[in-house]
């Protein structure tokens, strides 16, 4: 009951009059910033800090957390209106949140994002206050094996969400991580796959490959044809701009899945929500009896990624505030913040300052509650921007794509580089080639590659590691049983799909009265 | 592990990630397939090529800098050479598909490539004449050439977009966007 205790006496440090006004100033500037392409929670927080900064300390950390969740909802603004990923945790809203938006339920799938986010924050506070020190515990137990484990766990997902086009799948995935190793290896130092352009010596920019296959692939595939009717339905009708309870139902196993997994992965150094959103996807799509659902505007499509992305950011705090690690760029940007207010980050943060501790726990609450309560009646609002015309709307995306990509690192060559994976993106929906597993090749294939070869050198090159480690093992195992009972599982829905497609109407008839 | 296996022309519940664009008779003609597959091997063999300069193997066998580039160009060979005979076999088997199936597709192609185009040259221009220029020429490039709109409407988005993305982007939030190098900077 300690915990509990402390939690609620946060909460009564947190909500103060002052610090309300402040967290609703912030999830608007949060929101308003992060909107912008390339401005996602760790740029805004960064170039909001002076403001955060100036303010008494558990005020300017409460404030931060308003703009984090406002950016965070912003961003899922984008990739579901105008398949922008704001930034990089919401890429994975591009696949069946804008398809979405084409179909007139804009609004329920911005509305279902805040939903979903707000069910798992509080999950993710939750947990946080009686599971903390607990998961601590299994995080300091990860070493390179057991990263190794896991992204194997999502590769195998990643090779799992291709199956109805396996060969084309394999090659995106494929090409994925091998775009994934250019650059310069950093064990060795050695150029990999740059061709001599020193721009290539830090790699391809996430950003790049994400906005330039969603962003700009998606206008050129909308604009190969004279535009005679609009791209977007619009909604009609107030009930329209939010989600049913069909929705909510719909959507309950996805955003229990979303809440626990983020979380887990919230809680590891370099975790992160962008491989908390994907694997979740990969992990609703494959569990789910209607898959194909899936890539064409499925409201669990949204709702799984946004809570687990929401869950994540408290699980986020776990490294940062028990052992002073900044797990995410977001968290790096609060650590400053702390160090710049006089604070230590670490174990004695909650003994020797419980006055900054844990209201900043609850802040993160606060602060999503005052997402829903001021951006939920702003969905109709944002939703009219699918009314401005297309012609004029793409010319935008396009600009808002250059500066998005720009601002990470003011190199030309991203630039050159999103328009180069913009072609890629159109000619992939040409042909029929998944985006989705190049994107996650690509994010998952480093941490997996640096896994492997720092194990393999912990052991001496012995490949037991991998299952001579319990967590590892435990990870590889379930990775394989999980792997296998899917594809027996798909397999039979695929046979009595063909099934159903080859009989008459009248064996179906006798089949069902059998039952 | 086998493709869809249907005729070429024939509508395909494809992999639901691929695109939000309607169905394309790309995705299913045997030809475009067995193209797609070649360009994919050779960028592999590209790829390869780069990678065997590299260490496969470092100190003790520990995989080397080179040892996942060259598994994963080999990787993308293979797959592209499957892709193409895939590709061969349905076209053996089912026919090249429906006549006159391919028939929009080069204007599509073209049109795309317009406005791509336009795209790619705004970009190069932008070192050059800066961002707020560059940007209104491929506005004024897409609105009135490609879309072929005219009148107030067209002259607002093509002045107002770029002026106000660079005033909010570099006096209210301090992001640097391209600079001019023939103008010096702004």
């Amino acid at each position: 009951m300690g915990a509990v205790h402390n939690l609620l006496n946060g909460f009564a440090a947190a909500l103060t009059p002052m610090n309300l006004f402040w967290v609703a100033v912030g999830v608007v500037i949060g929101t308003l910033i992060g909107i912008l392409p390339g401005l996602g929670p760790p740029a805004t927080l960064a170039i909001l800090l002076p403001v955060t900064i100036s303010l008494p300390p558990a005020t300017g950390l409460i404030m931060m957390a308003g703009i984090y969740h406002g950016a965070k909802f912003a961003g899922a603004t984008t990739s579901i209106l105008l398949n922008i990923p704001g930034e990089t945790s919401s890429v994975v809203l591009c696949l069946d949140g804008h398809p979405l938006a084409r179909k007139g339920r804009a609004g329920p799938a911005m509305g279902m994002s805040a939903i979903a986010g707000f069910v798992a924050s509080t999950f993710g506070v939750v947990a946080l206050t009686f599971a903390a020190p607990f998961v601590a515990h299994l995080a300091l137990g990860f070493g390179p094996p057991e990263y190794a484990a896991l992204m194997f766990f999502g590769l195998l997902l990643v090779i799992l969400l291709a199956s109805s086009s396996p060969i084309k799948g394999f090659l995106s995935m494929c090409i994925g991580l091998l775009v994934s190793t250019i650059g310069i290896d950093i064990f060795t130092g050695q150029q990999r796959l740059t061709f001599g352009m020193p721009a290539l010596y830090d790699g391809i920019d996430f950003i790049s490959i994400s906005i330039g296959l969603f962003a700009v692939g998606e206008v050129l595939l909308n604009v190969e044809k004279k535009m005679d009717r609009p791209i977007f339905d619009m909604p009609k009708g107030i009930r329209n701009l939010l989600p049913s309870k069909a929705d909510l139902k719909q959507s309950r196993l996805a955003i229990a899945l979303g809440s626990v997994f983020g979380f887990f992965i919230g809680a590891l150094p370099g975790g992160g929500s962008t491989v908390a959103s994907f694997l979740t996807y990969a992990l609703l799509k494959k569990t789910s009896k209607t898959p194909e659902r899936f890539g064409k505007g499925a409201i669990d499509g949204v709702a799984g990624p946004e809570a687990a992305n929401n869950s994540e950011s408290s699980a986020a705090m776990i490294p940062l505030l028990s052992l002073g690690i900044p797990g995410t760029a977001s968290t790096a940007v609060m650590l400053a913040a702390l160090l710049l207010y006089g604070f230590q980050p670490g174990p004695l943060l909650f003994t020797d300052h419980p006055e900054i501790g844990w209201p900043v726990i609850a802040s993160l609450y606060i602060g999503n509650v005052m997402l829903l309560i001021l951006n939920l009646p702003m969905i109709p609002v944002w939703v009219r921007i699918l009314k401005i015309p297309y012609w004029a709307l793409y010319p935008v995306i396009l600009v808002l794509a250059v500066i998005g990509v720009y601002s990470v690192r003011s190199s030309m060559t991203d630039v050159y580089l999103m328009a180069g994976f913009g072609l890629l993106g159109y000619l992939f929906g040409k042909f029929g080639v998944p985006s989705a597993p190049l994107l996650m090749a690509f994010v998952l294939g480093p941490m997996a590659e640096n896994a492997v070869r720092q194990s393999l050198v912990l052991s001496d090159d012995n490949p037991m590691i991998f299952l001579e480690r319990p967590i590892s093992a435990t990870i590889f195992g379930a990775a394989v049983i999980v792997g296998g009972i899917l594809v027996v599982t798909g397999r039979r829905r695929k046979a009595t799909q063909a099934t159903i497609a080859v009989s008459p109407p009248t064996d179906l008839v006798e089949a069902k009265g059998e039952r | 592990m086998t493709q869809t296996d249907s005729a070429p022309g024939e509508a395909v519940t494809d992999d639901a990630d691929a695109g939000g664009a309607e169905h394309s008779v790309l995705s299913t003609a045997p030809l475009a397939q067995a193209g797609l597959g070649l360009v994919a091997a050779a960028f592999g063999g590209v790829a390869l090529i780069d990678a065997t300069g590299l260490d496969l193997f470092g100190d003790k066998g520990v995989p080397g800098p080179g040892f996942f580039p060259v598994f994963l160009s080999v990787a993308v060979i293979l797959l592209g050479a499957l892709q193409v005979a895939v590709s061969v076999a349905r076209g053996v088997r089912w026919g090249s598909g429906p006549r006159g199936q391919m028939a929009g597709v080069r204007a599509e192609l073209l049109r795309t490539a317009y406005v791509w185009g336009g795209f790619l040259v705004s970009i190069a221009l932008m070192p050059l004449l800066g961002f707020v220029p560059a940007a209104m020429l491929l506005i004024a490039y897409l609105v009135v050439a490609v879309e072929r709109i005219k009148g107030i409407k067209a002259v607002l988005v093509i002045v107002a977009v770029p002026l106000l993305a660079y005033a909010l982007f570099v006096f209210v939030l301090g992001v640097d966007l391209p600079e001019s190098s023939l103008f010096g900077a702004s």
